[in-house]
């Protein structure tokens, strides 16, 4: 199974366009240490690459993405959420990418490189998630459970946006695997592992969802975490005609509470509201002039606002619910 | 979803160490003393109760409450293992639904709104009772699926006596037990010490066909100090002291998931209280302090997860009976509770503040007993809701008597529920509902041979039951009032006696199907509307045969649990048997007993708790010796 999904090694050609690398150097971030708020920006930029972030200041807790430089790979647990298991990050740097959301996780591209091909990505486990499949904890099994024998797997299927549409095609990624005959095949990944994503052609953004065999009433029990790094960009001219540009609106307050007001210059356009999972969670007429947008049941976080007309689809702020 | 596990695994260790704590709830009329009025709050009109005597609790003095419970009565106790984490689901509850009461005082942790039974040692009781259904009106918060009390007695005018017990047990089990009483004519006293550990690395397999494997990580110590004083101040009144001290230490075994585990909790326990009781000719007066702490240290070496909590409670309560004629009698009460708690998971700690007032009215008629109770509580200067009930009870026959009861009742959300980060919700509403019960009891002597049976039936609806559950929006783990769930079941009794001579035969046994299911559908965690509570066995059924002849005594108990739930699979049903042969030789100045025991007769493979497996067959023995001073008289 493994093979059908990931290059060990990565041969690529450039078609058209210029190829990025999105290492989460930048951060210039100290050894061992982690970001894990982004504030008020509501995500992370590296490169053309945006990581949503929702830190609640009030719990000190933090879900979508985080970046990292710790290298523990022998502490489990909680306490050690921000290491991979791979010890620092792919080819030999320092800083990494880690995730951790109940639902599906997003990585989108900046503007600019919206519709451009993602060649690929490493991938790796958390050290928490790589030590739960391995040792079991208090919550989670032991991968191949108490005999040894239980087919486990821990699964992250990669999946695209492009112009506001979900795609069909995937690609599977499994961050362990115990379903083998020979348990002795069975394997849970501890090291960077470079998944090919070109298949997917083209993408806005990419969607990042863990399944396990490890399920009870509370969900997936193993953690869903996994680390990323070199994200392998090639901008595509050919592919799209148009590159989204930002929509002409103005939107206040930001933070908002109940109401979000919305200044729109233009002829009818539908407003999407997009949560940092990717999924829209409101859509309403927008109409020219000042458009009131009831926000007062989402959940507090940051969100996309998206306009598209008949011929064109924007790309907006985030606004931050509170 | 933010830091759920670890919130849930820090509810999980907690719940493995015992809070117990004064709650505003409230007690009674207090046993403590020599009582000469029956204390109305601790015989309720229309509730089915069983009580274990000082001779019945010495056979479980090496036990827990929770060994005890699950032995003799329909009890399922979630026990996660010797010595670890063992909380009590009476007539479908949940194991906040318990309230268990000392002397009057509420024992229940504030922070988690249960108890550990594992650490309740029955020899430090004189005597412990099981009132089932609800009686908030009563004892307050949490009493909703039954209340245990447990009770200490003044020995008044009884010589000096010394007692020490022992047992050895498989998987390097140690007790040792200490007591000495004493008592004047106007004062007595009770020391209780006891230190007990075990190794607990029993084997086990999870399918016949593995090889074995040993329990690791899994040893415990207890030991600890009951201390009472009594003075009678006066004829007809009395001042009591007790103290309680008590500290566990236990490590906290793998799952049969998990490869190993270097995790462990300790527990400490103080429990102070103060009596004073004054019986005049048609009242009583009572009045009690109670000063609780207790502490809790989890560690885990590998995580290197380390989580403390502790809390204090200081409980003041006053109550009083008076008899208006004779067959009317009136009883009311009042009951203050301040309560502060540290923890990691609180943003500063917080305080609660619990008052109550609390009375009844119970009228004789004939043959029959009627009573009315009422409470009306306030958390922090709010009311939560007035609670009551109404029972009767009395005989239709000579040979068979009648019972029934209706009361509401409630559970407060416990300081977790209200005050953890995250997802503490500080305004969620007390869980409460309506219980319903009835019940026929019958006993017939015929010659040497003494026969009963009782049957009952309940009915227990609850509303805003507290989940910690995911919805709307939100992307974290909240706890809220969203469940409600609906128990009912038939319980039956039956016993058979037959005394000759030094012979004395006894077969006693109960039978319980209990139904209790949520009524909603929930989508996280998930639960199906209709659905039996997890680990909410439908039956329970259990039996023992005792044989005595002289100072030789055998007992056989037989007890049958049926399948139940858990978080991610079905734990099939269990048959358990146990077997006991001892020989007392009662005696002055010097007693004994000898006994040795067989746990797990058959030696079944089993789990009360999934992922956790328990020791197969495996033995204990023992010894008492008693020296009581011999009176000159």
């Amino acid at each position: 199974m493994r093979v059908f999904f990931i290059t060990l090694a990565l041969f690529f050609t450039l078609v058209a366009g210029a190829q990025h690398t999105v290492t989460f150097e930048n951060f210039n971030l100290p050894a061992d240490s982690f970001l894990n708020n982004a504030g008020a920006a509501g995500g992370f930029e590296s490169g053309a690459i945006f990581l949503p972030n929702d830190y609640n200041p009030d719990f000190d807790a933090w879900e979508g993405w985080a970046i990292s430089t710790t290298t523990d790979t022998l502490t489990p647990g909680f306490t050690n959420q921000y290491s991979a298991i791979a010890g620092g990050g792919a080819e030999g740097s320092d800083t990494y990418a880690v995730t951790f959301a109940s639902g599906p996780s997003i990585i989108q591209l900046q503007e600019t490189a919206a519709g451009s091909m993602v060649e690929g990505m490493y991938i790796t486990n958390s050290t928490y998630a790589y030590y739960s499949m391995l040792d079991g904890d208090a919550f989670a099994k032991k991968f191949g459970g108490e005999t040894g024998e239980d087919p486990d797997f821990f699964r992250l299927t990669i999946k695209k946006y492009l112009d506001g549409q979900l795609s069909t095609d995937s690609v599977d990624f499994y961050l362990a695997d115990y379903r083998f005959e020979d348990n002795n095949q069975d394997y849970i990944v501890d090291e960077w592992t470079f998944v090919d994503l070109s298949t997917l052609g083209p993408v806005d953004s990419l969607q990042f969802t863990l399944s396990s065999t490890d399920v009870g009433q509370f969900g997936i029990n193993t953690p869903t975490y996994f680390c990323v790094d070199n994200i392998r960009l090639t901008e595509q001219t050919t592919s799209r005609p148009v590159l989204l540009s930002e929509a002409p609106l103005e939107l206040y307050p930001n933070p908002a509470v109940n109401i979000l007001l919305v200044d729109w210059p233009q002829e009818d356009a539908a407003l999407s509201l997009i949560n940092t999972q990717g999924q829209e969670v409101k859509r309403q007429l927008l109409q020219r002039g000042q458009n009131e947008v009831d926000v007062q049941a989402l959940a507090p976080g940051s969100y996309w606002i998206q306009v598209r007309d008949d011929r064109q689809v924007w790309r907006a702020k985030s606004f931050v619910k509170r | 979803m933010y830091g759920h596990k670890l919130f849930f695994s820090l509810l999980f260790y907690f719940a493995g160490i015992a809070g117990l704590q004064a709650q505003a709830d409230t007690s009674l009329l207090l046993p403590t003393l020599e009582v000469s009025a029956t204390p109305l709050r601790s015989t309720a009109a229309g509730e089915r109760t069983e009580q274990w005597d000082s001779a019945q609790i010495a056979t479980y003095a090496h036990s827990s409450l929770g060994e005890l419970l699950s032995r003799e009565t329909g009890i399922f106790i979630k026990n996660y293992g010797a010595g670890s984490l063992a909380t009590p689901s009476v007539r479908g509850g949940s194991a906040g639904h318990t309230a268990v009461v000392w002397n009057g005082f509420a024992l229940q942790s504030p922070m988690l709104g249960l108890l550990d039974f594992s650490l309740l040692p029955t020899h430090f009781a004189d005597d412990i009772e099981l009132r089932y259904g609800g009686n908030s009106a009563g004892w307050g918060s949490g009493a909703i699926g039954g209340t245990i009390a447990l009770r200490n007695r003044p020995a008044y005018r009884q010589p000096l006596s010394l007692t020490l017990r022992s047992l050895i047990g498989s998987f390097s089990r140690r007790d040792l037990q200490f007591q000495a009483r004493y008592g004047s004519e106007s004062i007595a006293g009770s020391t209780r010490l006891f230190h007990q550990q075990a190794d607990n690395d029993f084997p086990y397999r999870i399918r016949p066909d593995l090889p074995e494997r040993r329990q690791t990580n899994a040893a415990f110590r207890q030991r600890g100090l009951l201390q009472e004083f009594y003075w009678k101040l006066h004829p007809g009144q009395q001042l009591g002291l007790q103290v309680w001290w008590q500290e566990g230490d236990r490590d906290i075994p793998p799952l049969t998931t998990q490869t190993r585990s270097a995790a462990s909790q300790k527990d400490k326990v103080l429990r102070s209280a103060l009596h004073w009781r004054r019986n005049g000719p048609r009242s009583v007066l009572q009045a009690r302090v109670g000063f609780f702490r207790e502490y809790i240290d989890f560690r885990d070496e590998l995580t290197g997860l380390r989580a403390e909590s502790r809390f204090w409670s200081l409980v003041g309560e006053v109550e009083g009976q008076w008899q208006l004629t004779r067959s009317q009698q009136i009883q009311a009460g009042f009951n203050q509770t301040f309560t502060r708690a540290f923890a990691d998971g609180y943003a500063e700690p917080p305080e609660q503040y619990q008052a109550a007032v609390f009375g009844a009215f119970r009228q004789k008629l004939g043959g029959w007993q009627l009573q009315i109770s009422g409470r009306q509580g306030s958390v922090d200067g709010t009311l939560i809701p007035f609670v009551g009930s109404l029972g009767a009870e009395g005989k239709l026959l000579n040979w068979l008597s009648m019972r029934a009861k209706i009361s509401r009742n409630y559970r407060l959300p416990t300081l977790n529920d209200r005050y953890w980060r995250p997802g503490g919700n500080p305004e969620l509403k007390p869980e409460q509902g309506w219980s319903q019960e009835a019940g026929i009891q019958t006993n017939w002597t015929f010659d040497k041979h003494q026969f009963e049976y009782s049957i009952t039936a309940f009915n227990r609806n609850i509303q805003n039951w507290i989940l910690w559950s995911i919805s709307g929006n939100a992307n974290y783990w909240s706890a809220q009032n969203i469940a409600e769930v609906w128990s009912r079941g038939i319980e039956q009794r039956i016993g058979w006696t037959f005394s000759s001579g030094s012979f004395q035969t006894k077969i006693s046994g109960g039978y319980d199907f209990i139904r209790s299911t949520n009524q909603q559908a929930i989508e996280s965690p998930r639960i199906e509307a209709g659905s039996q509570l997890i680990y909410t066995p439908e039956y329970r059924a259990f039996g023992q045969l005792q044989l005595r002849w002289k100072g030789l005594e055998a007992a056989y108990q037989h007890s049958y649990t049926s399948e139940v739930s858990s978080l991610t699979e079905p734990l099939p049903g269990y048959q358990l048997g146990h077997l006991r042969l001892s020989y007392t030789l009662e005696g002055a100045p010097l007693g004994g007993a000898l006994f040795f025991r067989i746990e797990n007769l058959w030696d079944a493979s089993y789990r009360i708790v999934e992922r956790r497996p328990m020791p197969g067959r495996h033995y204990q023995t023992g010894l008492r010796l008693k020296f009581s001073q011999v009176n000159e008289d």
